[in-house]
């Protein structure tokens, strides 16, 4: 009977982790380059390993060749359930905006207007209570930490913490407004702050002295026509000429 | 009704090959064929050639007796993996053969065999070159749907994040 040949791509996924797992660095990466033209997402798998990452001068030549599949094999990886989905791997350069969103770009994307979105900008505050800095990022794609800083928003602006509860400030969700970074005070706040306002210093005191001239006089002298002030000048000129003949 | 001492397998081209159940009893599938469909005359093992099956029922009756505890996960590292000389048979055999043993350990669900068969793969990988491995274990030719289409990668999800 002739019998179907079988060929390493036949194998199943978890068969292939098992003997990636017996692989040091070097060689796993060559046992991926073979089952990368068969697929690619399959062979992603042995990153559970965690031996990608070890420094090892031997898989140098092996990336100068294949560098960006190893890169799209590190994505994939990262991304298991694009794998579940049985997606193409993807780019590490969009790995950020995929696995966490827009609300963690250094900028507002121009979708929103140049300007973060309610459900964005508290993530520039300090962080929620009892999660540090590091944790909102890591956590800021689930679901349940989207709750949790709703929950923290809203408690935010709750009536019973502002600073003066006959100043209503603006609704967040409305009108979201820019946080100044370094205090991070809200601008609503800094607003109805008395000490932010100044009253501007007296003007100096118009004296004929000084060269003052009635504001009619200016705006005309502004405004005239070239030959309307040349008839000024000379009219000055002359009636000077009067009171020194005179 | 079958007896539940023994129990029959039937190959891919109709072989039968009956074996005392006790033999067998490090196989998920089989012990789980028997708690389901224990009554049936004879389980089915598609996809195995009468050589390969007849070498994994050598294999099982080799550790038939062996008194260590199952295997939960074939590559578990906190394991260390002990060369058994009794094993030597399977380690000598051609890439081919060895393949398709690999492949009829997965298919059984024999952590044993699947350990031996991916520790002894893994070893002629071991310093081998992409194309040396290829020359090993895949000698047919790539059909045009298996490559993998890089251009529309990327294209999926980009704004799938979004949320509002």
């Amino acid at each position: 009977m002739n019998e179907p040949s079988t060929t390493i791509l036949d194998l199943p996924n978890e068969l292939m982790l098992h003997i990636a797992k017996h692989l040091p660095s070097p060689d796993l990466l060559a046992f991926a380059l073979v089952c990368r033209s068969w697929n690619a997402c399959t062979i992603s798998t042995i990153d559970s390993t965690k031996r990608w990452r070890e420094p090892d001068i031997a898989i140098a030549p092996l990336l100068k060749d294949h560098g960006s599949w190893f890169d799209d094999v590190l994505a994939d990886a990262i991304m298991p359930h694009r794998r579940r989905l049985g997606q193409p791997p993807k780019h590490p350069r969009r790995l950020n905006d995929h696995k966490f969103g827009p609300w963690l770009r250094t900028s507002p994307g121009p979708s929103t207007g140049g300007r973060f979105l309610p459900h964005q900008y508290p993530l520039l505050w300090t962080p929620a209570p009892g999660l540090s800095r590091l944790h909102d990022l890591q956590l800021a794609s689930s679901p349940q930490h989207h709750r949790e800083l709703r929950i923290w928003r809203q408690d935010i602006f709750h009536p019973c913490h502002r600073p003066n509860y006959r100043i209503l400030p603006p609704n967040p969700l409305s009108h979201p407004q820019p946080l100044v970074p370094s205090c991070r005070i809200p601008q609503w706040r800094l607003a109805h702050c008395r000490l932010a306002f100044r009253p501007h210093p007296p003007a100096p005191r118009a004296t004929e002295a000084s060269g003052y001239r009635s504001t009619r006089t200016q705006a005309l002298r502004r405004t005239a026509p070239r030959h309307r002030r040349q008839m000024l000048e000379l009219g000055g000129a002359s009636a000077q000429a009067r009171r020194a003949n005179g | 009704m079958s007896d539940p001492a023994n129990i029959t397998l039937v190959t891919m081209d109709g072989t039968t090959f009956t074996v005392p159940s006790a033999y067998l009893h490090r196989s998920k599938l089989v012990q789980d064929w028997l708690r389901s469909e224990g009554d049936k005359q004879a389980m089915e093992v598609k996809h195995v050639t009468p050589f390969v099956l007849q070498g994994v029922l050598n294999f099982c009756e080799i550790h038939a007796e062996d008194t260590s505890e199952p295997l939960a996960d074939p590559a578990d590292p906190t394991k260390p993996f002990e060369a058994d000389p009794r094993d030597d048979a399977f380690r000598g055999m051609p890439d081919d053969q060895l393949l398709q043993f690999t492949m009829a350990a997965d298919i059984l669900q024999i952590p044993e065999l699947v350990r031996l068969t991916a520790q002894e793969m893994a070893s002629r990988i071991d310093g081998k070159s992409p194309d040396q491995i290829r020359a090993m274990f895949n000698p047919d030719d790539l059909a045009e749907e298996d490559v993998d289409s890089d251009n529309e990668m990327g294209e999926v999800g980009e704004e799938g994040a979004i949320s509002k």
